[in-house]
């Protein structure tokens, strides 16, 4: 399905990136490796497949930039490979490796023993998740104390430090302050430091900037990289903001209905969108309307329920380029061991030698009769 | 700050005119209730001209109000007077007795949240399962009894039949600990049992809700044991309606340490008030019914208090 003539350049581009940014040497194992990862909820609703088929790879020091509308299953994905949610009706099946383990067959207590020194997680919402009656600076040191069995004051002064390398100049006055009593931006800078204490390899890191102004949107995103970049951390970023994924990430992977539909270097996928959905998404994005003054664009029709998925492509029933085929059968991404190769899943992909997203990819624009910009 | 000092004045006030409206109730109360003390206290020879002239010198026979004044006069300064029957201060006598219940209300406290506490924790952790349905089932049970209806079988069982515990007898806590407490355990946890059901059933519902939160999820993310995610994380947020309810709850818990240390025996107040009431000791019966009171209040008072330095949402708001 991909196009090896057309990405070529771009994926020679990729190459320098792993030069300066780590990458582990071609042929080693990656750090994360998701293969057919299922997951699935049971609800009052019914079962809901909120992960269908996921399969990616991940390599130390690399960010990962995850995106896709609201209930795509971006924290389903993050969450199952953690292996946590907050209730216990949860399905899994397929493989989660971390440096070859398979985590899917891991008990409670083997888990346990990952998450925050292996795999840790900044949440999507740092209001919601910061304990609102606990003071910071404990809510930073209490990860390393249980997982690295640190003194009090040892436990502190390490607080201080992933504090400080959080972007917090003024820790040891944070230390003490009560979530509440922060600011966004400094709130995020706290669930990331609460992340970082024990020193994971693995840092999956939920809508970070969403919340946040321009500035300090900047600001979370540099410090992600650093992180990634200085501490061979392998980040996942989830976003549903295509220019932050683009600017950040080495690698995109664009998520629809519990399935990643298209996935490659993060300039290829920007330049050079195959899948209708990642065009769409592309092109309703702030970013790409650059008159003032322009309507925004939105994707026409309603984000998939993934409690009733037609059989064939979920995106087929809003894109205008849907035949017969992408409405019965399901398009598949081709499995790789690579995360540099560009793929999607698409029945009728749009040209690969097109430089800009441009022309009807919607429906609904053809039926505008606007003229094209 | 500024702020909790104007509503900690505002508060201060409001006590002082709950106090002053409690002293007339009890004034009035008492001295309502049907009887002549003087009767009382010359007991069954009593003769017109002996009950005259006792009315006279405990000054019966002047207005209610002129009699308010001076007792409230007195009573603001500390003296509560002298009882009819012994002629001893009445201060004095519950400065004594007052500390018992005090003790009893506190010891079945402690013991009613180290029953409480875990009992929610593991319904909590296993909602829906037998040892939640079992416990709550126990709970509503616990709520339905009155003090008596588990002090007196507990008495007759452990103190009168098997001996393990004295079923009579005092001795103050600062004089011999662990003899006290010998002695006290029996009465608090009597009176502890209906605040263990009332602790129980806010901390279970409270903690289920908060183990939906995202910072428990947060927090089990770390690495933490369960334990410790319970513990530290989920029953934290529950402490600032927790110390709520225990401060509504010790002003009634008063009432029933009255109760149940009568039925127990220890020199309490509630020996104090039948022995007030049965011989129309108005100045005993007053005082016990004022400090009583005053303490209700004021414990109401300091809850209050203390529920705004504790949340640090309240206190920074
Ligand atoms: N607690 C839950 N119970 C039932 N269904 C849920 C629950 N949480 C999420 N879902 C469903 O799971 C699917 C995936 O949700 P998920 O939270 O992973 O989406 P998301 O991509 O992270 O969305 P958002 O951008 O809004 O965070 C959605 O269909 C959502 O409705
Ligand atoms: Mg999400």
């Amino acid at each position: 399905m991909t196009d090896p003539g057309g990405e070529a350049g771009l994926v020679e581009r990729e190459g320098e990136f792993g030069g300066d940014g780590g990458g582990g040497p071609p042929g080693a194992s990656p750090l994360l490796e998701l293969r057919s990862l299922e997951t699935t909820y049971t609800t009052d609703r019914g079962d809901l497949k909120v992960l269908d088929g996921v399969s990616l790879a991940l390599d130390a020091g690399r960010i990962l930039g995850l995106v896709g509308e609201s209930g795509s299953g971006k924290t389903a994905l993050l969450r199952s490979v953690m292996g946590l949610f907050p209730t216990s009706h949860v399905r899994m099946s397929g493989h989660v490796l971390l440096d070859g383990q398979d985590l899917l067959g891991l008990d409670r207590q083997a888990l346990r023993r990952l998450w925050g020194s292996r795999i840790a997680m900044v949440f999507q919402d740092p209001m919601s998740s910061l304990n609102p009656v606990m003071r910071v600076g404990r809510q930073v040191s209490e990860g390393p104390r249980t997982s690295r069995h640190l003194g009090r004051s040892e436990a502190r002064e390490l607080a201080l430090a992933t504090l400080r390398s959080a972007g917090i100049r003024d820790a040891s006055e944070i230390y003490g302050r009560f979530p509440h009593q922060l600011s966004g931006g400094l709130r995020q800078r706290v669930a990331i430091a609460i992340a970082i204490a024990s020193a994971p390899q693995l840092l999956l890191a939920d809508e970070p900037t969403t919340s946040l102004d321009v500035t300090i949107q900047a600001q979370i995103l540099y410090l992600l990289g650093t992180l990634a970049r200085q501490r061979r951390i392998a980040v996942v970023l989830v976003t549903h903001d295509l220019a932050v994924a683009a600017s950040t990430s080495d690698t995109i992977a664009v998520m629809y209905a519990g399935r990643i539909v298209e996935m490659g270097p993060a300039a290829t996928v920007m330049a050079v969108p195959r899948m209708r959905y990642t065009q769409a998404l592309i092109r309703t994005s702030p970013q790409a309307h650059h008159e003032p003054g322009a309507r925004l664009e939105v994707i026409p029709g309603r984000p998939a329920d993934p409690i009733d998925l037609a059989p064939g492509c979920a995106f087929a029933p809003r894109c205008g380029y849907a035949d017969e085929r992408c409405l019965t059968i399901r398009p598949e991404l081709e499995i790789t061991q690579s995360d540099t190769t560009h793929r999607f899943a698409c029945w009728n992909p749009s040209d690969s030698r097109m430089v800009a997203p441009e022309g009807p990819a919607l429906r609904q624009r053809d039926d505008d009769e606007r003229p094209a910009t | 700050m500024a702020r909790l000092t104007a509503s900690v004045a505002t508060r201060l006030l409001m006590l002082v005119v709950v106090l002053f409206v409690i002293s007339i109730s009890v004034f009035l109360l008492v001295h309502l209730l049907p009887g002549n003390p003087a009767y009382a206290i010359l007991g069954p020879g009593a003769t017109p001209a002996g009950v005259e002239r006792v009315v006279h010198e405990l000054g019966l026979n002047k207005p209610l109000t002129t009699q308010y004044l001076s007792w409230f006069g007195r009573a603001v300064r500390g003296n509560l007077g002298n009882s009819y029957l012994t002629h001893q201060p009445v201060g004095a006598t519950i400065g004594h007795a007052f500390p018992v219940d005090l003790e009893l209300v506190i010891l079945s406290q402690v013991i009613a949240f180290a029953i409480a506490i875990p009992m929610a924790v593991a319904a909590a952790r296993h909602q829906g399962k037998w040892i939640d349905r079992t416990f709550t089932a126990g709970s509503f049970g616990m709520l339905s009894m009155p003090p008596f209806v588990i002090g007196v079988p507990l008495l007759l069982a452990l103190a009168v039949t098997a001996h393990l515990f004295p079923a009579t007898g005092y001795i103050p806590i600062y004089k011999e600990f662990l003899t006290n407490l010998h002695e006290m355990l029996l009465p608090s946890i009597t009176l502890a049992i209906g605040s263990v059901a009332v602790y129980y059933r806010l901390l279970r519902s409270d903690l289920i809700s908060t183990l939906q939160e995202e910072f428990v999820t947060l927090a089990r993310s770390k690495g933490l044991s369960d334990r410790a995610v319970m513990y530290r994380h989920a029953l934290r947020p529950s402490t600032i309606p927790l110390v709520t309810a225990t401060a509504i709850n010790v002003g009634s818990l008063l009432g029933g340490a009255v109760i149940v240390e009568y039925i127990f025996d220890l020199p309490g107040m509630g020996l104090l008030l039948v022995n007030g009431i049965n011989s129309r000791d108005y100045m005993m019966v007053q005082g016990v019914i004022l400090t009583l009171a005053t303490a209700f209040v004021i414990i109401n008072f300091l809850a209050d208090i203390l529920y705004r330095v504790i949340d640090p949402r309240v206190r920074h708001a």
